[in-house]
Order: C-alpha cells, then sequence, then structure tokens
C-alpha cells in the first residue's frame, strides 16, 4: 500500500514501547501489530485521535504517502 | 388514523392475495368436476390429460390467468423468504466458503439446466402437435410453470448464484472490518 504507518519511528522518539501505547490507546497487541506491519485496510478517527495523544504527535508524523509502493 | 405501508403489510397483503388465489384456483377444476359424473371426468382427464375439462367449461382462460398468477406468486415469494432466511444465516455465520463454491456450483447447473430447458420445451409441442396431439397448448403452459419448471429452476439458479455472490461480499466486508483498527 502507498499509504506507510512509522508508529514504529514514533516509538523511537518517545522511547515508548508497543505494549504500552497498544494501552494507552486501548486495543489490543494483535491489533497495534497489524497496524505497524502495514496489514490494516482502514484506521479509524478515534483510533488515530488516541494514538495521536499517546505519541503526543500530529496524524502527519504517523502517516505517510509513498508513491509507488504497492 | 396514520396508517405506515411497510414491508410486513406487503407481505401480509401478497399472503392474503396468496389465499384468495389459491382457493380461485381449485374453483374451476371443482366446478368442472362436479358437473360432470366424476368417474367419467376421472376417465377423460387420464385419457385426454388435464386441461380439457376446463376448456368445456369455458372457463379456460380465467383458469389460464389464475392459474399463472398464482405460480409467479408463489415463485417470488419462495424466493424471497428464502432470500430472507439465507441473508440471516449469513449473519449467524452459518456458511463457509465450501458452501459458497457449491451454491455457485449448483446455482450454474440449474441455469444450465432452465436455459437448455426452455427452447426445447416450446419446441417440443410443436412436434407433438404435428404428430396429432390436441392439447399442445396445455402442454406449453404446464411446462413452463409448475415448480419443476425450467422457468423456476432457472429463477432458483440465479438465486443461488446471488447468493453465492452475497456470501463473497460478506466475507470481503467482514475481512476489512477485521483489519479496521
Amino acid at each position: 500500500m502507498s499509504i506507510v504507518v512509522n508508529i514504529d519511528v514514533m516509538l523511537a522518539v518517545r522511547k515508548m514501547r508497543s505494549n504500552e501505547l497498544a494501552e494507552k490507546v486501548g486495543i489490543t497487541k494483535a491489533n497495534l501489530s497489524i497496524l505497524k506491519t502495514g496489514k490494516a485496510k482502514a484506521i479509524r478517527f478515534a483510533t488515530l485521535e488516541k494514538i495521536c495523544a499517546a505519541l503526543e504527535c500530529q496524524p502527519g508524523d504517523i502517516l505517510e504517502y509513498r508513491e509507488g509502493d504497492a | 388514523m396514520k396508517v405506515l405501508l411497510t414491508l410486513k403489510h406487503l407481505i401480509n397483503f401478497f399472503f392474503f392475495l396468496f389465499l384468495v388465489l389459491a382457493v380461485l384456483w381449485m374453483i374451476p377444476p371443482l366446478y368442472g368436476a362436479l358437473g360432470h359424473d366424476f368417474i367419467a371426468v376421472i376417465k377423460e382427464i387420464l385419457t385426454n390429460g388435464a386441461g380439457t375439462i376446463e376448456r368445456a367449461e369455458g372457463a379456460y382462460y380465467w383458469y389460464l390467468l389464475i392459474w399463472f398468477s398464482f405460480h409467479i406468486i408463489m415463485f417470488f415469494m419462495i424466493i424471497y423468504y428464502l432470500r430472507r432466511f439465507v441473508l440471516e444465516s449469513i449473519v449467524q455465520g452459518a456458511f463457509d466458503r465450501g458452501t459458497r463454491k457449491y451454491l455457485r456450483l449448483a446455482g450454474i447447473l440449474f441455469v444450465i439446466y432452465g436455459v437448455v430447458r426452455i427452447p426445447s420445451n416450446l419446441i417440443a409441442p410443436l412436434f407433438f402437435y404435428w404428430s396429432g396431439g390436441e392439447n399442445y397448448l396445455s402442454f406449453i403452459t404446464m411446462d413452463l410453470m409448475g415448480f419443476d419448471s425450467p422457468l423456476f429452476m432457472t429463477l432458483i439458479g440465479l438465486f443461488f448464484i446471488y447468493i453465492a455472490k452475497t456470501l463473497e461480499l460478506s466475507e470481503m466486508l467482514q475481512e476489512e472490518n477485521r483489519l479496521t483498527i
């Protein structure tokens, strides 16, 4: 998919663990893994809002559009 | 009083219509049978086929009209209720991928059967007529409108294919829903 999820980068910047983020956002570790590996088909605004709040960042810091990636 | 026409009312209406037609449907043959010696009527039907009595009583067209309406309504009612039942089963998760494949295969076979039989049923009465038969018209109508007829088989086949496609769509949506975080 041309949309790349950069949660890993933000987690590293904030020095936060995946488990901690999953707990803060209120999603399962399995779902966070789906999101991180780019297998997710869609993301809810509510989830995005919670992730942004937990990582203290903007949606643009997490999501990136890369041309040509399919 | 405010009256809301819902699907439920519409179904009830068709049920009522169906009941009325079901009763009316029985009148011409009964009338024909009561007007004659019963044994003679049975013998006549066995010898010359159904449809002779109605024609003799002059109620043949009325009989055909009711008969066609009855079957068309029954076809659509059966498919409507089957559809509701199957959609409810999809919601309950009763079907797997194998069922979907079998449904599509059965649907395709039914449609092929119907499509092949419709023209052959239209051509067959001509041979029947040329060979000296008298009831060729009634032969056409009887054969196309029965529940084992190609028309109904084709409808059922198309219905099966539709259900298989709905199952495929539902599976796709479920997968999409599962991968929405």
